[in-house]
């Protein structure tokens, strides 16, 4: 365990806290003795995954959070999620019971707040402008 | 430098007249479009909106892989490992190309300790992405340098 704290607090460990993994050295110290444990067993295997990186470009480009798959990649939902489709979508739940989708009614408050707020702050922008304009 | 996937294909979901997302009419479209909601909360940090979204789509659409891949991976974050691993399990079993769950099953193995599991996993997510351009892949080759080098600083060879 002599080198663990000297690794994480080296510019690797400033790599890590830039990703948002400073976690990581704490979790390997926390498994106890990485000596004693099964991370000696995996060690070959983990040796060779990282030998089999071609090089250092893709610490460039590494995810800070948990990645979430396939909602990760952004994109633009307020010209889908309008207040009609809102409208509908809390129509047709209330049609099927409200009991079976009780935690889609909460997602559904969310996205209604989130459209509201939008609103507001479109229309504040717009008012912003206009009283700029006079 | 939040990750982007490179996958933008289906969300593998059913969503047919069936299934409560059929009969609530939600459309492809639609579903996606509040995953995406949820996670711009994510990245903002406002987790209770941003579960209250996933696990809405989860509700209404328990065979779709990104619902249980998002609602995953924001458990790993508030570190509900339980919770985690079970959406993380069926997001990889709906879609085992997917490279997020294995990432995020591979953070929680190694905060508990399981040496093989996590290595499994982080191959799985770095085997997907040969080209080393995914972020969440990425992320899983971090780990696993930092493994790496927490080896040989303890005299591993």
């Amino acid at each position: 365990m002599f080198g663990l704290g000297k690794i994480f607090d080296s510019v690797f460990g400033k790599f890590f806290d830039s990703i948002g993994m400073g976690w990581l050295g704490q979790a390997l110290a926390l498994t106890a003795d990485i000596m004693s444990g099964n991370w000696v067993g995996a060690a070959q295997d983990v040796f060779n995954l990282v030998a089999q990186f071609t090089d250092s470009s893709w610490m460039n480009k590494v995810a800070s959070l948990q990645p979430l798959g396939a909602f990760d990649g952004g994109g633009c939902f307020g010209d889908i999620l309008s207040e009609n489709t809102l409208g509908r979508l809390f129509d047709s739940a209330a049609g099927e019971g409200r009991g079976d989708f009780g935690q889609f009614f909460s997602a559904l408050n969310v996205v209604q707040d989130t459209l509201h707020n939008g609103a507001m702050v479109s229309a504040n922008r717009r008012f912003a402008m206009s009283s700029q304009a006079v | 430098m939040e990750g982007k996937a490179t996958r933008q294909g289906s969300l593998n979901g059913e969503g047919g007249q069936g299934s409560l997302r059929g009969r609530l009419g939600v459309s492809e479209q639609e579903f996606r479009a509040m995953g995406q909601m949820g996670a711009m909360y994510y990245r903002q940090g406002i987790l209770d909106k941003a579960q209250a979204i996933f696990e809405g789509l989860v509700e209404i659409d328990p065979s779709s892989a990104a619902a249980h891949s998002a609602l995953g991976a924001l458990l790993t974050r508030t570190e509900s490992f339980d919770e985690a691993l079970r959406h993380l399990d069926r997001a990889v079993e709906l879609d085992p190309e997917e490279i997020a769950p294995y990432v995020n099953r591979a953070e929680i193995f190694i905060k508990q300790g399981r040496a093989d599991a996590a290595v499994a996993d982080l191959k799985q997510a770095i085997a997907l992405d040969p080209r080393e351009t995914d972020p969440a892949a990425n992320r899983a080759r971090a780990m696993a340098l930092g493994i790496a080098e927490a080896l040989k600083a303890s005299g591993v060879k």
